[in-house]
């Protein structure tokens, strides 16, 4: 591109400007207008402001000083009218730090900016703020999809989280998740929270195929500032909560009967298996953000979860095994089979999971990093180096996953 | 001499110092034997205020490339841009007594050139829609400089990332990277057309480039 004064420029490249984003920039910018063009748009503008009908003939109508300030008026009037009967344009949130991805109907586009506008955002890798007109920030981690929305009233938000982890904070920002609604109690400022829908936390290496929901079983917030009110639309049930509190839509019920409900969150501890030990039902065992949680009524109707310390799963599902409910013992098989595999292995240990019902017997086979393989059937786990070692222990079991086991 | 003396571009044939004072730069030794201050954009403000149609062309050479390379930021690059310039500058003439001076020129016109070239586009969309034409006649031209087909199509993709990061930007800070990295002014020359001091407008410029090099990134890891 070129300049007419070409004399005093200096390279852009000596501003840190890579050649790449050089070309881009200017690609984007298209070439420069000719020497001339400066000279044709001067008269083809004066022309256009000075022709009939042109906005300067109204200013001159207008020139009487009382008319134009009764027509100040008028627009002030109708603009404050205006500003009351519209809604406000979306308002915009700035991505700070790694950009987000914005779903495009079809596909997603990276953004540094996102309005209210309820469309699905995803954040893959890296760290990002997303920070509001009025400085609210929610900081997704990487695996989290979520929308922002204008709230119910001036100035606030609708944050929804379809699935991952985020930390929320601010006065105006209004949570929600399956059908639990999350108000900040007061605008002082200080409301801060973490909210957790989905199992184990995703890596958030690549976005999903389209915005998708994960269970709102397990799903749950901390407050760790401020206070607020938890809230289910679709039964009215409410906790309200403060700084460190926890609640969670938790699974009472088994199979096609499972219900959710809304119940506080403690942390596991020799009380709890006590209580365990000494007859109170455990309902259900589940996973969240990477955390075991166990769900125990209290006879009454009402449950409560308790986030078992990763270090303590082993014996807290002793002591839930202890209890001999048949639900829950297959619950703490599959956490079993996670703590005998590698003591605390982590999901992204695992490369390949297969599950098969052959015959009266269930079958699950874990393909480890490490090439072992875990198999686990008949209330058992057995380990492999290998997974030709696998199917030469187990050919009749196996056979049939032959295929599905083969490297790829 | 005076700048009210000073030839114009706009007024015709323009000497090259003359056209160097208009944007806003010193005459080298050589070309003159005094060092000329170029007016600045309020004097020609003034001037244009009062009828005075050469000033009005000074404003034009001073910005219509930086204005030009925003019409096609926003609207690409098979925008009318001269067409669309001149009603910025028509729309601008028509608003001076409006224009209170808080925000620089160039900014001002700025945000009318991009509110031009979005509704320019809102237009288009309408148009292609009521009659769809063929893709290959709506398909937007490049600037690609005459690449192979490839990196033609490359360099077209990443002028789009280019284009959605300066949306992202604080207007003032994209008229600043403009001015900069297109129009290749010094920072002194920039700083003084954006109203803002140069460290300012060294920081604008940077973070403005790291933007833009980010998304870039993510269109290479998208491939």
């Amino acid at each position: 591109m070129t300049n007419a004064d070409g004399d005093h420029r200096t390279p852009p490249l000596a501003d840190g400007c890579d050649a790449r984003t050089l070309i881009a920039l200017r690609a984007a910018s298209g070439p420069a207008p000719d020497d001339d063009a400066a000279a044709r748009i001067a008269a083809g503008a004066w022309r256009r402001a000075r022709s009939p009908g042109a906005r300067s003939d109204w200013r001159r109508v207008l020139r009487g000083r009382a008319l134009r300030a009764a027509a100040a008026v008028l627009v002030v009037a109708v603009g404050s009218l205006g500003v009351f009967a519209l809604d406000p344009p979306a308002a915009a949130f700035a991505v700070e730090g790694a950009p987000i991805q914005m779903w495009k109907g079809d596909r997603w586009v990276a953004a540094r900016r996102v309005h209210a506008d309820d469309t699905a955002l995803y954040a893959a890798e890296g760290v990002r703020t997303l920070r509001g007109p009025d400085g609210a920030t929610i900081v997704p981690q990487p695996g989290t999809t979520l929308r922002i929305a204008k709230g119910e009233t001036r100035g606030t938000f609708r944050v929804e989280i379809l699935a991952g982890t985020a930390q929320v904070t601010g006065p105006t920002l209004f949570v929600s998740m399956a059908d639990v609604d999350v108000a900040p109690d007061g605008g002082d400022g200080a409301f801060r929270a973490l909210f957790v829908r989905g199992g184990a936390a995703a890596t958030g290496a690549a976005p999903p195929a389209f915005p998708a929901s994960a269970p709102a079983a397990f799903a749950r917030v901390q407050v760790d500032g401020g206070s607020a009110r938890v809230r289910r639309r679709s039964t009215g049930e409410f906790l309200d909560l403060t700084a460190a509190q926890s609640a969670a839509l938790l699974p009472v019920g088994e199979g096609p009967g499972v219900r959710l409900q809304l119940g506080r969150l403690g942390t596991f501890s020799t009380d709890v298996a006590l209580c365990i030990a000494s007859g109170s039902p455990v309902v259900d065992v589940g996973r969240t953000g990477g955390d075991v949680i166990a769900v125990l009524g209290d006879g009454g109707g009402a449950v409560h979860g308790f986030v078992i310390d990763r270090a303590e799963v082993r014996f807290a599902l002793d002591e839930i095994n202890t209890a001999m409910l048949a639900r829950v013992a297959r619950a703490s098989i599959d956490m079993q089979v996670d703590v005998d595999v590698a003591g605390s292995v982590s999901d992204d240990d695992v490369t390949c999971e297969i599950r098969r019902t052959l015959g009266d017997t269930s079958l699950r086979v874990l393909v480890l990093r490490s090439s072992d393989v875990v198999v686990e059937s008949d209330g058992g786990v057995r380990r492999y180096p290998s997974v030709e070692a696998a199917l030469a222990a187990e050919p009749e079991r196996l056979g049939a996953l032959r295929d599905d086991l083969a490297p790829r | 001499m005076t700048s009210s003396a000073l030839p114009l571009p706009g007024d015709g044939a323009a000497r090259p110092s003359a056209r160097a004072a208009a944007h806003g730069l010193r005459v080298l030794p050589g070309e003159a034997a005094l060092e000329v201050a170029a007016p600045t954009d309020a004097e020609l403000l003034a001037r244009a205020r009062a009828g005075d149609r050469g000033a009005f062309g000074a404003l034009v050479g001073r910005h219509h490339r930086m204005l030009a390379g925003l019409v096609r930021q926003r609207a690409g690059a098979a925008a009318p841009v001269e067409d669309l310039l001149q009603d910025v500058f028509a729309k601008a003439l028509d608003k001076l007594d409006g224009f209170d001076g808080r925000a620089a020129f160039a900014t001002w016109a700025g945000a009318i050139a991009l509110n031009l070239a979005t509704d320019w586009t809102r237009k288009r969309s309408r148009r292609s829609r009521l009659a769809p034409t063929s893709s290959l006649g709506d398909e937007e031209p490049a600037h690609t400089g005459g690449a192979a087909p490839g990196r033609a199509l490359e360099l077209r993709e990443e002028a789009a990332r280019a284009r959605q990061a300066l949306d992202a930007l604080p207007l003032a800070q994209r008229v600043a990277v403009t001015l900069r990295i297109v129009e290749e002014l010094p920072y002194e020359v920039v700083a003084e057309r954006v109203g803002a001091p140069v460290t300012t407008v060294r920081t604008w410029v940077s973070r403005g480039l790291r933007q833009v090099r980010e998304m870039l990134e993510v269109t290479r890891d998208e491939r």
